[in-house]
């Protein structure tokens, strides 16, 4: 397999892009991105506020096993030990959401990407991996874009 | 004649201002607890108004626990009115809330607390920050007023009250 730069025409630069996510004039692309900022904000406001309630069910297991655990016969302790842990549980996915929520709260931060250079390169891992196959790859040079 | 060391907790929730309060007994370290809900009561307690109007600045708090979500006034502006009177700037306030908002966290600091503390969903690390709030702030750190009491109050259980 062989990658051969330039057979290609260079579209970056000689057809402008069409103006991406409007519709007969409603820029659903702005609404999407408004929407999605939404949805990140309820799930962090939701995750945020469970975090008191599981604090406090962490808290009281805790303090039950601290000062009633000689007169709690088995399974009672059994029984404490298992709300601890779904409670963990539930902690662990909650931190889960509020990390997603805050990753898309975050501004997407767009750069120029090399797209010719990174055709190459999946171009030379694949010839690489398929070895065997003749294959012939055409890159043009010179494309980039956002991303 | 030794002074009971007093901590005025501004917390409105009964269950965080619950565990709180448990790990502070626990911990041996605090002997006298105010618990208030809300930025008002706290203001009157700390500027001696309102319902604590015969209270007197000789039994000001060592420590301010405040949360930043409160009712009627909130932790911020509480913070704000501490630091703005000269009865009472040199108050040492930790903020102890669950937000971990970097505008609330710049606004606590630029206002000048003391610390800020977020509260953790894990209650053994909340425990222990409490615990290591209260060694910190009421045994290690030298207070404004300086050290009028240092062993004689710790761990003596004649002094315990909440």
């Amino acid at each position: 397999m062989t990658a051969q730069p330039g057979a290609l025409p260079k579209t970056s630069r000689a057809h402008p892009r069409p103006a991406l996510g409007s519709v007969d004039g409603i820029d659903y692309k702005a609404k999407y991105v408004e929407l999605s900022k939404d949805l990140d904000e309820l799930l962090y406001s939701i995750a945020h506020d469970l975090r008191a309630p599981l604090r406090a069910l962490d808290g009281f297991t805790a303090a039950l096993i601290e000062e009633y655990s000689d007169v709690l016969a088995e399974p009672g302790g059994e029984y404490i030990a298992e709300i601890q842990a779904a409670s963990r549980h539930m902690r662990a996915l909650l931190e889960g959401v509020l990390l997603l929520s805050r990753l898309g709260r975050q501004r997407m931060q767009l750069e120029v990407v090399d797209l010719s250079a990174l055709m190459q390169s999946v171009a030379s891992d694949a010839s690489r991996v398929e070895s065997k196959r003749d294959v012939a790859v055409s890159i043009a040079s010179g494309c980039d874009g956002a991303g | 004649m030794v002074n009971p060391i007093e901590i005025l907790l501004v917390e409105d929730s009964p269950t965080d201002a619950k565990l709180t309060i448990r790990s502070l007994e626990k911990s041996n370290i605090a002997n006298r607890i105010t618990h208030v809900i809300d930025g008002a009561i706290a203001l009157d307690y700390l500027f001696c108004e309102g319902i604590y109007k015969d209270r007197d600045h000789a039994t000001d708090p060592r420590v301010v626990l405040l949360d930043i979500k409160l009712p009627k006034v909130n932790g911020i502006e509480v913070l704000r009115r501490i630091r703005s009177d000269p009865r009472t700037e040199s108050l040492l306030v930790v903020i102890l809330t669950s937000s971990e908002e970097q505008s609330d966290i710049a606004r606590g600091y630029k206002l000048h607390a003391n610390s800020y503390i977020v509260k953790p969903v894990d209650f053994h690390q909340f425990a222990e920050a409490i615990k290591s709030l209260g060694l910190y702030w009421l045994i290690l750190n030298t207070p404004p007023a300086g050290n009028k009491l240092v062993e004689s109050t710790v761990n003596d259980p004649a002094l315990v009250t909440a």
